[in-house]
């Protein structure tokens, strides 16, 4: 079984020379699917070197809150700024260059099941490519295969580097993901159910590299989670969301049981 | 309460036998049934008629003294073996002819993935215009296209491969761009939030995705575009096709059963190697 992390003690919310720049920035998002309002203006601040984990019930928009984050969803409303940069100005290239300091880890596994486990890492920096270097996995450049084998020893999966992607289990390819995050070299890694598919033992261990991601590199992680006691255990920053809204956010000490019990108890009777 | 005591006389404490719902959906859906049968008949019917099917002529045509087991079949064997090599070397022509049009049609269909797979494509109307483009080429059967072509290339197999090319287009291309939008879109969507062009998240998550089940479409059609360009040789294209209407029209029977085992014998190895290829590639 998986061993708990030693005791930590967590930052301030908000405090600290951490909370200046902060990479992301959302602010007064709404999303609307038909008649139903989904995100109700959402504003968030996430900072360098912490992990912040997003709790709540199906369909109260953690999922759509994070497509907003990185416009892979255009809000009704508001703005999401990525390292300063506010998405909803840009378009096509600059578009493009600006989503570059976000990586995104999917529930489901993201790889290209065909291709090697470091090729789907070097796909991370295609955007750091020209055109021409990147119209074939042999033409990669050197730099961006070694960058890849670095970020695959830091999720400690190097020894995997020429495994087809297809063949790996659900912990293992998402660590693998999240080398490919690392090779993009963005600063912030927004992971949306990462641990849904993998059992407790690989859940742990990727929760525990997303944490030591933002402790030791100082990236800005924001994971959408399940699992409350995962994010109560790994994250600095918890943050509830009920009906579009935000519910609480709070330090992971400072959450009540109650009022994780409260973000399901009311789906589940508004239903 | 034995489980074969009768429904309704349960023990002590059972409640009486529930009333069914009325069936009012059920019997709408019944009519609705009945009525796809009739129409389903109803058009068996009409082309029965209009094909003018005649079961006295079937098997008149099969079995009387002037009919193909009577007549055309002794006339037929033995078969002549020494037009066997040309009938080889006519067949690889029509090989040639699949082959060529096969990996040129890949080319085509693969050029207009980008636009025809409602997932991927950069725009609505482009997309449209990519699967209209697609449905004519299907459209307009290989043999049309083959007169046409005979006007620009002549009596050559060439002409048949360019016929071949532009219908496995339109064929390929509606498989292609379906295959590519029941594909897993998550290697997608993370290649592009990583910043990757169009064109390399196409390269890096959309063809390597796909490309198994593209290859296996593509092995499948090959016997399918090997018998099309029989069929295309007999009107011009060359190749064994070529040779049989020759052969038939000079009502040499015996040459053309050699030429048919040796049509057999290409078409079951082609769905052999085919098969084996794709069963490697979904493996």
């Amino acid at each position: 079984m998986p061993t708990a992390p030693a005791v930590r003690t967590f930052p301030a919310v908000g405090s600290g020379a951490a909370a200046a720049d902060p990479p992301l920035v959302i602010e007064g998002i709404r999303k609307r699917f038909g008649e139903n309002e989904v995100l109700g203006g959402v504003s968030l601040t996430l900072r360098r070197g912490e992990l912040l984990a997003v709790l709540g019930g199906n369909g109260c928009g953690k999922s759509t809150l994070l497509r907003c984050a990185v416009r892979l969803l255009d809000p009704d409303a508001g703005s999401a700024r990525l390292c300063g940069q506010d998405l909803a100005a840009l378009r096509g290239r600059s578009l493009r260059m600006a989503r570059r300091e976000a990586a995104v880890v999917f529930q489901q596994i993201a790889l290209v099941k065909q291709r090697s486990a470091l090729e789907n890492v070097c796909c991370g920096a295609l955007a750091q490519m020209s055109l021409g270097r990147s119209l074939s996995t042999t033409a990669f450049p050197t730099e961006v295969r070694d960058r890849a084998a670095m970020a695959l020893q830091r999720v400690g999966m190097l020894d995997k580097a020429w495994q087809r992607a297809g063949t790996l289990s659900g912990g293992q390819a998402q660590r693998v993901a999240i080398a490919r995050a690392y090779c993009q070299q963005a600063t912030v890694i927004l992971a949306d159910e990462p641990v849904s598919a993998l059992d407790p033992r690989a859940a742990e261990e990727v929760m525990e590299l997303l944490a030591d991601l933002a402790h030791s590199d100082g990236l800005a992680v924001l994971a959408v989670l399940h699992q409350p006691e995962l994010a109560l255990r790994h994250a600095d920053r918890v943050l509830g969301m009920r009906l579009g809204a935000f519910a609480f956010d709070k330090r992971p000490d400072e959450v009540a049981p109650e009022e994780i019990e409260a973000l399901y108890v009311h789906l589940h009777e508004a239903a | 309460m034995s489980i074969d005591a009768p429904i309704g006389a349960a023990g002590p404490g059972a409640t009486a036998t529930p009333r069914l719902p009325p069936r009012t959906r059920a019997t709408r859906s019944r009519l609705i049934a009945y009525g796809a049968v009739a129409v389903v008949l109803g058009l068996l019917i009409f082309s029965w008629i209009d094909a003018q099917g005649s079961v006295t002529q079937f098997f008149d045509g099969l079995f009387a003294r002037k009919g193909l087991f009577r007549d055309v079949v002794p006339h037929s064997l033995p078969p002549d073996l020494s037009a066997l090599w040309g009938g080889v070397r006519a067949a690889v022509t029509t090989l040639a002819i699949a082959i060529l049009s096969i990996a040129f049609g890949l080319i085509g269909a693969i050029a207009m993935l980008p636009l025809a797979a409602r997932n991927i494509t950069p725009s609505r109307p482009l997309y449209e215009l990519a699967r209209v483009v697609q449905a004519i080429l299907r459209a307009i059967p290989e043999l049309i296209m083959l007169l046409f072509f005979l006007i620009v290339f002549g009596f050559t197999p060439f002409a048949a491969v360019v016929a071949l090319t532009f219908h496995g287009i339109g064929v390929k291309g509606k498989l292609f761009a379906e295959a590519v939008e029941e594909m897993e879109m998550a290697p997608v969507e993370a290649l592009r939030v990583a910043g990757a062009s169009r064109i390399q998240v196409f390269l890096h998550a959309v063809l390597p995705g796909v490309r198994n089940t593209l290859l296996a479409l593509t092995m499948y059609r090959l016997d399918a575009n090997f018998r099309s360009a029989v069929t295309l040789g007999a009107v011009g294209g060359g190749g064994i096709g070529f040779l049989i209407d020759n052969e038939l029209n000079a009502f040499q029977f015996k040459i053309v059963c050699t030429y048919m085992i040796v049509l057999v014998v290409f078409v079951l190895a082609i769905e052999r190697v085919s098969t084996i290829v794709r069963a490697r590639l979904n493996a």
